[in-house]
């Protein structure tokens, strides 16, 4: 009893804090917190997809640059609320991932990973020579539609949190039983009467609108987009590093990944030659030594085995 | 007893002449068999024989070359795996694939729900529980499957088909690699669930079990049914233990009989490999207790027994594929305990596997020069090649071609080719005659005593008896894991223990 006391007591000061923290902390910490919420939105939406069915995707940042450039246009062109643009391009995110699923899921493993790889390079390149959308200088959002810097702080937060609500709530379902069984043994969870072609869809297209979500609110942020780095296979990276660092098929692992790498990005900003380099030796040593991650590793351990609980969180 | 009537209302599952092929090899070839409700079916038959694949077409894994499978009535055959799962039919698998990360209570909550097609969560929990204490796995809801030792993941994995509330359980070896007590419980397990009017198909290689379970029999060969009938029958009829037991060579078994009394008496050759007091496994999973067995210089040695006996894992020690957890293996008189798996061909001895392994995208000629790696062969490579070409001239005018477009038979030369590359001492085959046509078998079998002839002592392992104690001088007969006897060929011949370990009769 005073146990559950103390969770709710610790998890209301937790929201009070990220609620307060934009009005006391400077301007550039601020963004840190945004990044690191957009980040964990992010990582989120991959590990549905990696971490539970199995299904190493490289397409982040189609999915992400899909939902900017679709959030982008609709304010410029239809003069949409970017909120609403951002949800739009959360669904035409989920939209291309449902036409790309049936020959995507053909392959799997290293194919799987690859094929996501190309379709994300294609898009790049077709948005660069593609007139509609501004071809290479990309597209300049207007300015006074943009709300305040702290708006978007909060608006990434609740995309963070409601990404990781969704996953503990998808976990929770059937849906999540069937997508683990996948991620375990696809040809056993066929065998226990797991239509395995329409629940990985279904993860497909969640991860897509999350991911796609994440972009058009990122490209509002940002005021102008253009397509190097919109669609640049950095966002993949960035997303699966931090969920290996985190702890692979964990809720934990995508948040404890992203303070991490936010944490050490800024621990090493002097070094900015450096930063990179050390990034991929870390990566190297995680996996070499704690392949299930930081959180994958400390679930393990006594403290904190109670709180991982049976759900594989 | 079964008229036409009955059996169109009583059947449960139809399989209507079915056929598959894989390239050139039909692994079912034209198989009926229908099975009632409420009854047990066993089917056996030589490793080899179809039994797995024939499951894989009930399942929907590859689709029909020709025929129709129907489950209460209805054809079934073109569905998913799934679909034919979610309608009713439950398959175990040989090795059992669990959900190794989740629960063994997930795992089953896993079928409860997509079998039966439920919601929610809670009561899925609620009937797993249920089914976990019925198979003796109440106590480790919570584990993850990959922490379970063999017997419980054996249970788990009929747990797991349980779970879907199958009408039609198809059962693949449930007891392959248990010790004998834990058999005894599987055993009952079945019994239970057959008490309870519960259907299956069941495989086995253990016939004691096959024959102890099931209401009717049909024994698969070459991918064709041959026999179907009472466990009683078919434990008596002839072409069944010809099937298990290995044809014998036409005619040539008394000439080759006197011509062995005149060979090596025992104990007169300097023994070439000595293993004392063996054991080896697999993690947890001990295979091999106490052997301890010698094989003469110039010899040839049979080491006999069903599937799963160990004979694959005595060879793997062996070779040093497999640690030995205690016990010595002397070659040449010579410890090799701490040798590394890559330097035991430098050593002398060769090994072909089972299941040939041959490096399928190369030519013949490129597969054999990879057999002559080691230091002690590279030299006479090209001699070597000239006199696997003389034994198998049918590889001479293939030498360019790729090895997977060889025939079965063409294949295995190339293996033993590959291993007389080596220039062993001592060569090791593992198999030789699995899947192949009598008349093939004859040619490697031939081969064989040539090689042995230019000196080379040689390991035969086998599940077919009569062929392997035809060319042997001496065999081994293991049985789970124990070498359960031993002599020279002619009394194993007509020792009535061989047929035992085989039919439990």
């Amino acid at each position: 009893m005073l146990r559950r006391t103390v969770q709710w007591v610790l998890l209301g000061l937790l929201i009070l804090g990220l609620v307060v923290a934009p009005h006391i902390l400077d301007r550039y910490t601020i963004f840190l917190l945004y990044l690191l919420w957009l980040y964990i939105g992010l990582a989120q939406g991959w590990n549905l997809l990696a971490g539970y069915a199995g299904l190493i995707s490289l397409g982040v940042a189609a999915f992400f640059g899909i939902g900017a450039y679709t959030a982008a246009m609709t304010v410029i062109h239809l003069k949409y609320h970017f909120l609403l643009g951002s949800l739009l391009g959360g669904v035409l995110a989920m939209a291309f991932a449902a036409i790309v699923a049936v020959p995507i899921f053909r392959f799997s493993g290293i194919y799987f990973a690859i094929g996501t790889l190309v379709l994300s390079e294609a898009l790049r390149i077709f948005m660069i020579s593609w007139k509609f959308t501004g071809s290479a200088d990309g597209l300049a959002l207007p300015i006074e539609k943009s709300p305040s810097f702290v708006w978007f702080y909060y608006l990434m937060l609740g995309v963070a949190a409601g990404a990781t609500a969704l996953v503990v709530l998808i976990l929770r379902t059937k849906l999540g039983m069937g997508l683990r069984a996948i991620g375990n043994n696809e040809k056993s969870a066929q065998n226990m009467g797991v239509n395995t072609f329409r629940t990985k869809l279904y993860i497909f297209l969640i991860s897509a609108f999350i991911t796609g979500v994440v972009g058009g609110i990122h490209a509002t942020q940002m005021g102008s987009i253009e397509p190097y780095s919109i669609f640049n296979a950095m966002w993949t990276l960035s997303t699966a590093n931090t969920v290996i660092i985190g702890g692979i098929g964990t809720v934990a692992g995508p948040i404890l990944g992203s303070i991490f790498v936010i944490f050490l990005g800024e621990l090493l900003a002097d070094y900015h030659t450096f930063h990179l380099a050390i990034t991929g030796v870390l990566l190297i040593l995680i996996i070499r030594f704690i392949p299930a991650g930081i959180w994958g590793e400390l679930r393990e351990t006594r403290p904190f085995r109670r709180l991982a609980g049976r759900t594989n969180r | 007893m079964s008229s036409l009537h009955e059996s169109r209302n009583g059947a449960l599952l139809e399989l209507d002449h079915i056929t598959r092929r894989f390239g050139a090899v039909t692994a079912v070839n034209d198989v009926s068999l229908s099975i009632e409700e409420g009854q047990t079916m066993g089917v056996m038959g030589p490793n080899g024989s179809g039994k797995t694949t024939l499951l894989n077409l009930i399942m929907g894994v590859y689709p029909l070359d020709e025929g129709e499978v129907r489950f209460a009535g209805a054809r079934i055959s073109g569905l998913r795996t799934d679909e034919v799962s979610r309608g009713g039919i439950g398959r175990t698998y040989q090795i059992p694939q669990p959900f190794l990360k989740m629960t063994v209570l997930e795992n089953l909550v896993v079928g409860d729900l997509y079998g039966g097609n439920h919601r929610s969560l809670k009561r899925a929990r609620q009937r797993a529980t249920a089914i976990l204490d019925r198979v003796g796995l109440g106590n480790r809801t919570e584990t993850e499957a990959r922490k379970l030792g063999l017997l419980d993941l054996k249970r788990l994995e009929l747990a797991r088909v349980l779970s879907l509330r199958p009408r039609l359980l198809l059962l693949d070896e449930i007891a392959a690699g248990l010790v004998e007590s834990e058999v005894a419980e599987l055993r009952s397990l079945i019994l239970e669930l057959k008490a309870s009017g519960q259907t299956m198909l069941v495989i086995e290689h253990i016939l004691s079990f096959i024959f102890s379970v099931s209401d009717r029999i049909a024994v698969l060969n070459f991918g064709q049914k041959v026999v179907e009938g009472a466990p009683g029958e078919i434990a008596k009829n002839p072409m069944v233990h010809e099937i298990y037991l290995g044809t014998e060579k036409s005619g040539g078994d008394a000439a080759r009989m006197a011509e062995k009394a005149s060979g090596p008496q025992e104990g007169e050759a300097e023994p070439l490999l000595v293993l004392k007091g063996v054991n080896s496994g697999y993690g947890e999973f001990q295979v091999l207790f106490d052997v301890s067995l010698h094989i003469p210089k110039g010899e040839i040695v049979a080491l006999i027994g069903v599937n799963g006996a160990g004979k694959t894992t005595l060879i793997r020690t062996i070779t040093r594929q497999l640690p030995l957890r205690s016990g010595e293996v002397f070659f040449k008189g010579e410890s090799i305990g701490g040798v590394r798996p890559f330097d035991v061909a430098g050593l002398g001895i060769a090994q072909c596997i089972e299941g040939r392994k041959l490096f399928p995208e190369l030519t013949v000629e490129e597969n054999l020069e990879i057999g002559a790696y080691c230091r002690r062969a590279r030299q006479t490579r090209q001699t070597t090649i000239r006199d696997v070409f003389e034994l198998f001239p049918a590889l001479a005018d293939r030498r360019w071609q790729i090895v997977s477009t060889l025939s079965g038979g063409e294949q295995q030369m190339v293996a033993i080719g590959r291993a007389l590359m080596a220039r062993p001492e001592l060569i090791v085959f593992d198999e030789l005659s699995l899947g192949l046509a009598p008349i093939i078998i004859d040619t490697l079998y031939e081969a064989i005593k040539k090689i042995n002839g230019q000196g080379v002592t040689v390991l035969l392992v086998e599940q077919n008896v009569h062929r392997s104690l035809e060319v042997a001088d001496r065999a081994y007969i293991i049985e789970r894991g124990r070498i359960a006897l031993s002599g020279t060929a002619e009394e194993l011949v007509r020792n009535d223990h061989v047929k035992e370990a085989y039919f439990g009769i």
